[in-house]
């Protein structure tokens, strides 16, 4: 509850500071800053018990708290800090009379993923999608001028329209059949009630229309292409994350017997194919954004193995692969905001000009694919694991097409390390490496501790997973 | 009236809505069937309210998240009209279709 | 009377519904779009929700339409060429469409003769839930937490229309 309120609350002074600051001030990030620690603290201490906000009639029929909730929330805020760090410069670039209001954008944005991760009622579940993709669809056209923001915009903004009308949908099956929004009494739902199965259906399939994986994936590569550098980069971590859990969320919530035995078929089917199309779309990918767009939706299929499992191990898997995909992505992502188009050839001998970029960039793009010794290795296991252990006669057969097709993403993310390492630049290419911009003092050493952070957590992962039993 | 009509209006508007989504390329009409599909989960909302009434004397709450989606409702409507007012002015035109051109 | 004024409504309604989808300029569509919202208003009044009847009336009908009349005026758009449908997208909608509505039916048909409740009766014109003051009652007791949120959401939307439309 606290991090809810001092997200909005911080929204709302953001949002206010317009007034006092200059334009492109740099006292803006370390104010978002300030409130991001301030979410840190406050979140950890209502973890410990210590709570200064409790409307105590009310909390918990909207909202449950548990220690997953905490831990995830300390991630996302975590996140988000590293994210404020690698991006605050272009943050007030992208919108220069705008800079305070994407912030407070983006602290709503977050309130709404905490009201993700602990909602325990259909219609907290309903105001959190909202919250957190209403700012989303603003942020994709930020870029005015641009016709692909404006594109994604739209097209992120209708599609986006479109999948809350199906949710909402799903949520009035529901209440026709059981009469009531809480999540708990579903656990009274047989399954011959076939409204609320119908209904439980349409939710499941609006949800992963926000995550974007395969059936519902065609508007992912359009609107991540389209929407700023800055902002893809949120999209692809932190919001995708969150609505995963929210899944989650809402599958734990229900008994095994109101889930059916389709559930896992259907889950089966969505898993694979996302990860065929996923990764079969990115082999002939011209520039590595809509690349990073295509393999965010190999990486989602992984993390949705967590789905299938349903069990201990899929918990701990889930939060190491959020972890590492996150920080990954936000590395890549961080290095592409130095380059203005970002094709393949553009990495051409970029071992040679900036060593300690294509360093960080091989870490990152290693762990995307799953190398040991990086967090990838790690949460990739976990959740194969998971998978294997959740028994049924699918689930081996599952393991083995999702090692296959982590072996395909290595292909086009082995692409990008043969251009920096191996390719020498074409002599013409004088002028795209004064394209690239060299990394700021804090940049890289902002980098240089996610970096480590990823190698640590591929000798470590139980580090973070103890944190659940606290 | 028995509930099974009150479903079959409401999921022949949501269709109906759900097919203009589909086949209309201008981007505000698209919107206003967003706004119709919208329009038939309330209705479909207050009816199960009212179910909940005759069965066990509850069903506010049915009511009240018609509330909420309405109030929703308004808050995407201004986005939405926002954002397609800032795309007529760059390209002069609100057809989906014609986005998907100027991309290729 | 009832009876007859839900069949009048429903169909007035499903009438609107294809006049909205298939007109072929913008004003014609909001135009029925309101008759949809009326007739759905009138059915709200059936049901004795008399509170969400006039808010649909209000917010919908009177604010939100509005909205849409302003942006399609102020835009002015009438290009034949935005009416140009492709006739294999409305193949391939209508088909899946129909689909979908087969088997949502089919869906409640046989849930209908599965469970009992299916037969309940959505009572008409009885009982007083749908009174402003009891859903005001409910509302600021137990509902008051998703209120707020939803002044956070409707900042959050202003903050983003604001900064979208200015130049």
């Amino acid at each position: 509850m606290n991090a809810i309120i001092i997200a909005s609350l911080g929204a709302i002074i953001l949002m206010l500071t317009n007034l006092f600051f200059r334009k492109r001030s740099k006292l803006l990030s370390v104010f978002a800053l300030l409130v991001v620690i301030l979410l840190i603290v406050f979140n950890t201490l209502e973890g410990q018990g210590l709570l200064f906000f409790y409307p105590a009639s009310l909390n918990s029929a909207f909202f449950q708290f548990s220690n997953f909730t905490y831990l995830f929330n300390n991630v996302l805020i975590l996140t988000f800090l590293i994210y404020i760090l690698l991006n605050k410069n272009y943050l007030l670039l992208i919108n220069p009379d705008h800079s305070a209001d994407i912030y407070a954008l983006l602290f709503f944005v977050m309130t709404g993923c905490f009201l993700l991760t602990s909602y325990n009622n259909l219609l907290s579940l309903f105001l959190g999608i909202e919250i957190m993709t209403i700012p989303l669809y603003v942020l994709a056209g930020m870029d005015k001028k641009n016709q692909k923001s404006n594109e994604a915009s739209l097209k992120y903004f209708l599609l986006g329209a479109f999948s809350t009308c199906i949710l909402l949908m799903g949520i009035t099956l529901l209440y026709g059949a059981t009469g009531s929004f809480a999540l708990n009494p579903f656990n009274t739902l047989n399954t011959t009630k076939l409204l609320g199965q119908v209904g439980m259906l349409f939710i499941f399939f609006a949800l992963l229309f926000k995550v974007g994986v395969a059936p519902f994936h065609f508007w992912v590569p359009d609107v991540y292409d389209g929407t700023p550098n800055v902002f893809t980069a949120f999209m692809a971590t932190i919001v995708k994350v969150v609505v995963i859990i929210a899944l989650l969320n809402f599958i734990n919530a229900l008994t095994p017997n109101c889930i059916g035995k389709s559930y896992k078929t259907i889950v089966l089917f969505v898993i694979i194919s996302t990860l065929a199309i996923g990764n079969f779309s990115a082999l002939s990918q011209p520039n590595v954004k809509r690349m990073m767009a295509y393999s965010s939706i190999a990486q989602a299929g992984f993390m949705l193995l967590a789905l299938y499992a349903l069990n201990d191990l899929a918990t701990q898997g889930i939060l190491i692969y959020a972890i590492v995909y996150s920080l990954s992505t936000l590395t890549i992502f961080a290095i592409l905001n130095k380059f203005s188009l970002a094709t393949f050839s553009d990495f051409n001998g970029l071992a040679k000009s900036q060593p300690l970029m294509a360093c960080f960039l091989t870490v990152a793009l290693l762990s995307l694919t799953g190398i040991p010794l990086t967090g990838g290795f790690f949460a990739k296991y976990y959740m194969l694991s998971a998978t294997f252990f959740s028994g049924g006669k699918y689930a081996l057969p599952l393991v083995i097409i999702c090692l296959i097709f982590a072996g395909i993403s290595a292909v086009y993310y082995l692409k990008v390390i043969q251009a920096m390492y191996f390719t020498t630049p074409p002599v013409t290419s004088d002028h795209a490496s004064i394209t690239i911009q060299p990394l700021a003092t804090l940049e890289k050493s902002i980098l240089l501790l996610v970096v480590i952070a990823i190698l640590f957590l591929g000798i470590f992962p139980s580090i973070v997973t103890q944190w659940l039993y606290f | 009236m028995q509930i099974q009509y009150y479903l079959y209006l409401s999921f022949i508007l949501f269709g109906i809505g759900a097919l203009g989504v589909m086949i209309r390329r201008n981007a505000i009409i698209v919107f206003m069937c967003i706004e119709m599909m919208l329009n038939s989960v309330n209705l479909l909302l207050v009816a199960f309210s009212k179910v909940q009434y005759a069965l066990n004397a509850q069903g506010i709450d049915g009511q009240i998240f018609v509330f909420f989606v309405m109030v929703v409702a308004a808050a995407e409507v201004t986005v939405g009209l926002a954002i397609i007012v800032m795309c007529y002015r760059n390209t002069r035109s609100i057809d989906i279709g014609l986005m998907n051109r100027i991309k290729n | 009377m009832a009876t007859s004024l839900f069949w009048l409504f429903s169909a007035l309604a499903i009438f609107a519904a294809v006049m909205v989808v298939t007109s072929r300029l913008a004003i014609y569509s909001i135009l029925w779009l309101v008759v949809l919202f009326f007739t759905i208003s009138g059915h709200y009044i059936l049901m004795n929700a008399q509170f969400l009847a006039i808010v649909n009336i209000i917010v919908y009908a009177g604010a939100i339409m509005v909205l849409f009349l302003f942006v399609v005026m102020l835009m002015n758009v009438n290009d034949p060429n935005d009416n140009k449908k492709s006739i294999g997208l409305a193949i391939f909608g209508g088909l899946a469409t129909i689909l979908f509505l087969l088997s949502i039916l089919n869906i409640v048909f046989n849930a209908q003769h599965t469970t009992k409740e299916i037969n309940d009766l959505a009572t008409t014109s009885t009982g007083d839930i749908g009174l402003v003051q009891n859903l005001g009652m409910e509302l600021f007791k137990n509902y008051v937490l998703p209120f707020e949120i939803c002044g956070v959401l409707f900042l959050s939307a202003i903050i983003g229309a604001v900064t979208l439309g200015k130049r």
